[in-house]
């Protein structure tokens, strides 16, 4: 059978059994201890603030699809928009969340409900939360709208984002909002610098849920992402000095 | 049974699609490549379905305030709701009755949503000089980093950058050709083993947030 990127199988299998040695580490009580990211632990900041406030936390979703590369964005936001719905609904406020992909809306309504039940406060959610808009364009609109007559305390905006993200970020200064930003899609990524209060740089979007989970495997998968990260830095430094010394030849190793 | 209906049965679902995918990715056989395909023929069909949820939410919002002639979170809201929804009954009804081929519905198109939509990619560039603004006040050492390279590209950009200060070409094409995309790369790097490790939790059922979580799970 004929076999292709051969070179990314051996490090998604060499990666499946770092994972494997990690988790047996954690088992053991050996949990890797993950470094403080401020813009995570300011999620409770910005809840606590918007409860002061007597206002409504709003956390857009943004506008890049589910189902192709940036889905791992869209994961980890659907794990920090329910960490966000479970502090609002504990303590007792609204939590508003955007999106204009359609199929977005059954996993947002499913989580916020989960959380605002488990809490106790059903009637602090429904499907009216969720403001669905039919394209970027509407969504800018609609969320300056919900800033002016809304007033979140508070916006989230953990996610992939694309062109929306300016707009999103100056709409939310200035509407006074205590802003986290933060995306895994480089081009955008300066917008989140300037303007909020809180920014996460790309893989930090993609261990939270590990950063907010108490289970020690799922901490240990930090652990692993390091090792693997590690090897690559390790990977790239070879084989520049193998093409550096003239077998360049061996870079196609990489690409098999 | 609710434990069977929210976990399980999504993440073996979960489970199984990505196994299928990634055989198909590195072992290029027939039935890898069918049912492959055939997942992702699944996954468009459904997002397309999940279009009528869009228009469910929309009149969730704006039917109540027609109907109870509701003045929140604005004055005369009702009557903007109302709006709304006679605008997207005006499009589905044109859009079935003509096709969204049809002049009719290209003139309500380009005639209504165009100019509209136009208008607010233009405020875009307003948003863009504030935020222009804000990055080139210098909070802290970081943003230096941001503002020192921001305000060389940007005299480059401007014709006049090179004519009163020659060597800002070279230093620019520097950045661009070697600061930049290595930084980046580093980036694009942990990024990637990133989306690969939170992939791989959502393999082994560990990633939870996407899935609604009982009570009991979630220690409540």
């Amino acid at each position: 059978m004929v076999v292709k990127h051969i070179f990314a199988l051996i490090l998604s299998l060499a990666l499946f059994v770092i994972l494997w040695f990690t988790s047996q580490q954690a088992s053991q009580g050996k949990v890797p201890k993950i470094r403080k990211i401020p813009g995570l632990d300011a999620i409770e900041e910005a809840v606590g603030r918007s409860v002061e406030m007597g206002r409504p936390v709003y956390y857009p979703m943004g506008c890049a699809g589910f189902g192709n590369a940036q889905t791992g964005g869209k994961m980890a936001a659907l794990s920090l928009i329910s960490y966000s719905a479970e502090l609002c609904a504990e303590r007792g406020i609204k939590l508003l969340t955007g999106t204009n992909k359609t199929s977005m809306i059954p996993m947002l309504d499913d989580v916020m409900t989960q959380a605002y039940m488990a809490h106790n406060a059903p009637e602090l959610h429904d499907l009216s939360d969720i403001r669905w808009y039919p394209s970027q364009m509407a969504y800018v609109a609609g969320t300056d709208t919900i800033f002016k007559y809304e007033k979140p305390g508070a916006m989230i905006m953990i996610d992939t984002w694309w062109a929306e993200a300016l707009a999103f970020c100056e709409i939310g200064r200035r509407g006074g909002a205590f802003m986290i930003g933060g995306t895994d899609y480089r081009p955008y990524m300066p917008y989140f610098i300037a303007t909020c209060d809180y920014a996460l740089i790309g893989e930090e979007i993609f261990i939270a849920s590990a950063y907010i989970s108490d289970e020690p495997t799922v901490k240990a998968t930090v652990f692993a992402e390091d090792i693997m990260k590690f090897i690559i830095i390790g990977l790239t430094i070879v084989f520049t000095a193998i093409g550096l010394v003239g077998f360049s030849d061996a870079l196609k190793w990489l690409t098999m | 049974m609710s434990t069977v209906y929210r976990r399980t049965i999504p993440i073996a679902l979960t489970v199984l699609i990505v196994v299928v995918l990634s055989l198909k990715n590195f072992f290029p056989h027939p039935i890898f490549n069918y049912w492959g395909n055939t997942f992702q023929t699944w996954s468009t069909l459904i997002a397309t379905i999940s279009g009528f949820l869009g228009a469910i939410v929309f009149l969730a919002y704006h039917v109540p305030k027609v109907t109870t002639r509701s003045d929140a979170p604005i004055q005369h809201q009702w009557l903007y709701s109302l709006s709304s929804v006679s605008i997207m009954v005006i499009f589905i009804a044109v859009g079935l009755l003509f096709g969204y081929n049809s002049s009719q519905y290209q003139w309500l198109y380009g005639t209504w949503y165009g100019p509209v939509s136009g208008l607010l990619n233009a405020v875009t560039a307003f948003f863009a000089l504030s935020a222009i603004y804000r990055s080139f006040r210098v909070r802290n050492l970081e943003s230096l980093f941001l503002v020192v390279p921001a305000l060389i590209i940007l005299l480059y950009d401007a014709p006049i950058g090179v004519t009163l200060f020659p060597p800002i070409g070279p230093i620019s094409e520097y950045i661009f050709a070697y600061i930049g995309p290595s930084a980046f790369r580093g980036f694009i790097v942990a990024a990637s083993a990133g989306t690969l490790i939170l992939s791989i939790r959502t393999v082994l059922g560990l990633e939870k947030g996407y899935l609604a979580q009982e009570g009991e799970e979630r220690g409540a």
